[in-house]
């Protein structure tokens, strides 16, 4: 396994999880805005999908080109076994670590579904 | 499908830093979401703030990510001079557009290295190019500073003088005031001196009386209180004052109830109404208090040339100078109708309108122009030199980019690659230009801008600066350009074969362009030499010209009686009589004297006079003469020459009949070869004098004005001024009885300020300081392009020599004389220099019009300093070619055949 994911990563990897195969720049933005409320920028996005995409954790097709988007190609994401396995990974780590200290972390109840 | 479009700076920004795919999809993921956003959800405005934050992020995430990687790249791989699409591919995509700043990038970190790697020439050049920039720079910041940019006035170019600054009466001000349509304002002013007292230590003050509106006029209105009211012009309601900042936060410590208060200005007092904003200094002028001028006549009488006032105008928007001209014409052709006898077609020609800058920068803009042109010329030697320094490392590097090209580097990357060495060498050149102009203009702001008009005003501005980048980058670039090229297209197999080792063949191209630039620097230096020889001269005639008294051990100040004292008849004359009482009592204390105006100051009062009993000559013109009025011991403590009847005496009182002493010009102007002696003549119209004494020209105005007539007159019978100069002969150095003098004038009250003291060389030295700062600029510039000459001439020899090492070893191995290698090397310098010296002593010729003016009895062609000038550049020439010829001379054969 290699180096262990990064919180942006995690974010991006649980939102094509989410979404199922075939989810684009755009809607990947969206579901993560949404749910988190916080603008993201579309260049730290493919940064970010380029370096997942470069370790194998997630994989990406052209897509066609439409007139919304100004004639230009789309690329579809998905997330491919090993980031399905890191992000398990990554969770195991959360939940282990902070077993325990959830009373100091403020978050016992379940958490708001927006 | 809509037709908005997300903003046109932020669509550009992507395209230019993001590249192939990862430009499509993100500029389509934006495209599609600014749609979305401005149709569906936030409108277009806030599509658009939302796509430009999107925009600048991506761009900025991908300056950070790629900058990251470029420091990482191992230098190494720079080196092989890999082209760039090569460069792309194995970057891999990420690397994108980042190629050509990568390179860019790698290239200034190679450049820097091979800079480094060879210090003696990277100094040498970007010391050459830092002279160069440097002298620009400051130069240009003095140009910028005192032409360039306009006065502080608002609209400046709307201020103008009227008749050329010369004095009018007060009527012909108020005529103007009401036929010239041209002007919006017309004021006017004389600028004095007065005494601030009551306030600790009784000071003098250089301040100003001003006509109404002349704050109108120069636009500047006071930023506490108000300007002078028309109303106050009036005798009697004249007891205002306005001051400037530095008055008011200086000895008033910036009281803040400035205003309203009263102060005594020789001894009158006058309320406060206003202080000038902080910053507004008057032109060329100290003045520090403005006082209201009065509609009255003064005690002179209202004529020309004696009290009267310069008469400044604002312009009215719209109006040309010409239509002033055209309108000041009538009025000028009435007064002199009126006053035949004292006006003349001069008058009425000199009836215009300058620019107040023109007028105040006046005669120092031919030094200025002079001055710029020269420091160009060292530029373009400077430019020679790196020109000649680059050929010569090209030429010494064509192995290496040979051996690079044939590994496949591209020849438009070698080329970039000199070239970034180039503007490296002139960024760095231009760095330190800037840092020495810098210096250069603190200096000069130090020891030299008070001499100067608008001298304060200089400085490094941005202008400037980007002046000097732009000239040291492109210095560097033109003159790298022409051995880039040549890099494009080497004699491969020629260097390759190792026949850069005896560069004598590969290098056959390269002298004929250095030999050009060297005969180009030589007669650029011979220029300067020529002109700096001029001025040289001239101010060594200027400073041997006898000016009509002895100037050594002469001790000169100022003092001023308030006006408000000393009033009763009589009070003045006893005072001064004192003085000299005072002075002589001090030992080493030769004579002393006052005379109202000092000679070298420029302050002078001139009227036209007429002798008695004969009447003015049809045609003859008018004359007119200096007058000064003097105390008894002046003669004496100027040390001038008495020819002929005698000087004022003390018994030369009130009561006594009038008398004058006339010098030579006016012996001769108004009496020709008649003995002056017992004529009477006539000053100001109303002031008869007989002629008691003829004395020697005294030059008054300065050293390089011949003497005009002049007459001097006792103070006993004519002391309307309070202000003299007293003079003060003494026996060893002035300097160290200053203490002791001013101590006996202050002691004999201390209510009248003293100002001014000084040695008489000194005064003599200041007056001629214009024409001192031109020649030492301009000497050190010759010297300047004569030492990037010299540089240039050993350059070329040192070059010749070590490209024909080999060749001269086995010439002398074969048996050849010394002598005959040594006479080759040197003809191959002699004839640039030649040439050079030919075209210089041309253009030394041909532009000798342009110093003229600066000159002061030497002639612009004067052989003499033409001749020095070669002859200089000659021996400075022959001194350069000593160490490399003798270097050819000394070739050992064994060694460099040996190779």
């Amino acid at each position: 396994m290699g180096r262990a994911l990064g919180g942006f990563e995690q974010t991006i990897l649980l939102a094509l999880l989410r979404l199922g195969a075939g989810a684009d720049g755009v809607s990947i933005r969206r579901e993560i805005e949404s749910r988190t409320g916080q603008e993201i920028s579309t260049g730290a996005l493919y940064t970010t999908l380029e370096r997942l995409d470069a370790r194998g954790l997630v994989s990406h097709e052209l897509g066609e080109a439409t007139p919304v988007r100004g004639g230009r190609r789309k690329k579809a994401y998905a997330l491919e076994e090993a980031g399905l396995l890191a992000l398990r990974e990554s969770y195991d780590t959360f939940s282990v670590m902070v077993r325990g200290v959830e009373a100091q972390l403020d978050v016992t109840g379940e958490p708001e579904t927006p | 499908m809509s037709l908005r479009r997300p903003p046109l700076l932020s669509r550009l920004l992507l395209a230019v830093f993001l590249r192939g795919l990862e430009r499509e999809v993100i500029t389509g993921d934006l495209e599609e979401e600014f749609q979305h956003l401005a149709e569906r959800v936030s409108g277009v405005d806030h599509a658009r703030r939302w796509y430009r934050r999107q925009a600048w992020r991506a761009v900025g995430g991908r300056l950070l990510a790629r900058g990251r990687r470029l420091v990482r790249i191992p230098a190494e791989k720079t080196m092989s001079g890999r082209s760039g699409r090569a460069g792309a591919r194995l970057g891999g995509r990420a690397r994108g557009g980042w190629v050509i700043m990568g390179e860019l990038f790698r290239d200034v970190r190679f450049g820097l290295r091979a800079l480094m790697r060879q210090p003696g020439f990277t100094g040498a050049a970007v010391l050459v190019i830092a002279l160069g920039v440097g002298a620009n720079t400051a130069v240009f910041s003095i140009l910028d500073g005192v032409l360039l940019r306009s006065l502080a006035y608002p609209d400046a170019e709307r201020v103008v003088r009227v008749w050329g600054g010369r004095a009018l009466s007060k009527s012909t001000l108020a005529e103007m005031r009401e036929n010239v349509t041209a002007f919006e304002a017309v004021s006017g002013f004389s600028s004095g001196r007065y005494a601030l007292t009551g306030e600790g230590q009784a000071s003098e003050m250089s301040g100003a009386e001003v006509a109404p509106s002349y704050f109108d006029v120069i636009g500047v209105r006071p930023a506490l209180g108000r300007a002078f009211l028309p109303e106050e012009s009036e005798p009697g309601r004249d007891g205002v004052v306005i001051l400037a900042y530095d008055l008011w936060r200086g000895p008033f410590a910036g009281a803040p109830d400035i205003v309203g208060r009263t102060i005594r200005l020789d001894g009158v007092p006058r309320t406060v109404v206003g202080v000038m904003p902080e910053g507004y200094r008057p032109v060329r002028r100290s003045w520090t208090v403005w006082v209201p001028q009065t509609a009255d006549p003064t005690d002179f009488g209202d004529w020309e040339g004696t009290a009267g006032t310069v008469v400044v105008a604002r312009l009215a928007p719209g109006a040309t100078p010409e239509r002033a001209d055209a309108q000041l014409a009538p009025i000028a052709q009435a007064i002199r109708d009126e006053n035949p006898d004292v006006y003349g077609d001069e008058f009425v020609a000199a009836a215009t309108v300058t620019s107040l800058q023109r007028a105040t920068v006046g005669s120092f803009r031919t030094t200025l122009w002079v001055l710029a042109g020269a420091v160009t010329l060292v530029l373009l030697i400077a430019c020679a030199n790196v020109a000649n320094l680059l050929l010569a490392k090209g030429e010494s590097r064509g192995h290496e980019l040979a051996v690079r090209r044939s590994l496949g580097a591209s020849g438009r990357r070698l080329v970039r690659q000199l070239m970034t060495e180039s503007a490296l060498l002139g960024l760095l050149g231009g760095g330190l230009g800037c840092g020495l102009a810098w210096l250069t203009l603190w200096t000069f702001r130090e020891h030299v801008a008070t001499a100067l008009p608008l001298g304060d005003r200089v400085g490094l501005n941005g202008t400037v600066l980007g002046f000097a980048l732009a000239v040291s980058l492109v210095t560097a670039i033109l003159f790298g350009l022409w051995p880039a090229l040549r890099a494009l297209r080497p004699d491969l197999r020629a260097s390759l074969r190792g026949e850069a080792r005896s560069p004598g063949r590969a290098g056959v191209g390269r002298p004929g362009m250095s030999r050009t630039l060297v005969a180009f620097e030589v007669a650029i230096s011979l220029v300067l030499l020529t002109g700096a020889g001029l001025l040289i001269k001239s101010t060594w005639v200027l400073q041997r010209v006898d000016p009509g008294f002895r100037s050594e051990d002469l001790l000169t100040l100022h003092v001023n009686l308030p006006s408000g004292r000393y009033e009763e008849e009589g009070a003045r004359v006893e005072y001064f009589r004192r003085i000299d009482e005072r002075l002589s009592a001090i030992p080493g204390v030769v004579a002393s004297g006052s005379i109202s105006f000092l000679p070298m100051t420029s302050q002078h009062m001139s009227t036209l006079f007429t002798v008695k009993d004969r009447p003015k000559r049809e045609g003859s013109p008018r004359e007119y003469a200096m007058v000064q009025v003097t105390t008894p011991g002046v003669a004496r403590a100027l040390g001038m020459d008495l020819l002929g009847g005698r000087w004022i005496e003390p018994s030369d009182g009130k009561d006594a009949p009038r008398v004058c002493v006339i010098n030579q010009a006016m012996s001769k102007a108004a009496f020709g070869d008649d003995d002056p002696l017992g004529e009477e003549i006539q000053l100001f119209g109303w002031f008869n004098a007989t002629v008691v004494g003829v004395v020697s020209d005294m030059r008054e105005i300065g050293l390089a004005r011949p003497p005009g007539p002049g007459a001097f007159l006792a103070y006993a019978q004519l002391p309307g001024v309070g202000a003299m100069y007293v003079t003060v002969r003494t026996a060893g150095a002035p300097r160290e009885l200053i203490p002791s003098v001013v101590e006996a004038v202050a002691a004999l009250d201390g209510d009248v300020p003293v100002s001014q003291v000084a040695s008489m060389d000194d005064v003599l030295r200041l007056s001629i300081a214009d024409s001192r700062l031109s020649t030492a600029v301009l000497s050190i510039f010759a010297l300047l392009a004569l030492l990037l000459s010299v540089v240039g001439v050993y350059g070329v020899i040192s070059f010749t020599v070590s490209a024909r090492t080999y060749e001269i070893g086995v010439r002398a191995a074969l048996g050849a004389p010394r002598g005959t290698v040594v006479r080759e090397v040197l003809s191959g310098i002699a004839v640039p220099v030649a040439l050079g010296m030919l075209a210089g002593i041309g253009g030394a010729l041909g532009l000798a019009r342009m110093v003229e003016s600066l000159l002061y009895e030497v002639h612009p062609r004067d052989p003499a300093v033409l001749a020095v000038a070669a002859v200089a550049l000659l021996l400075a020439a022959v001194a350069a070619s000593v160490a490399p010829a003798r270097r050819a001379a000394s070739v050992d054969p064994v060694r460099c055949l040996k190779v």
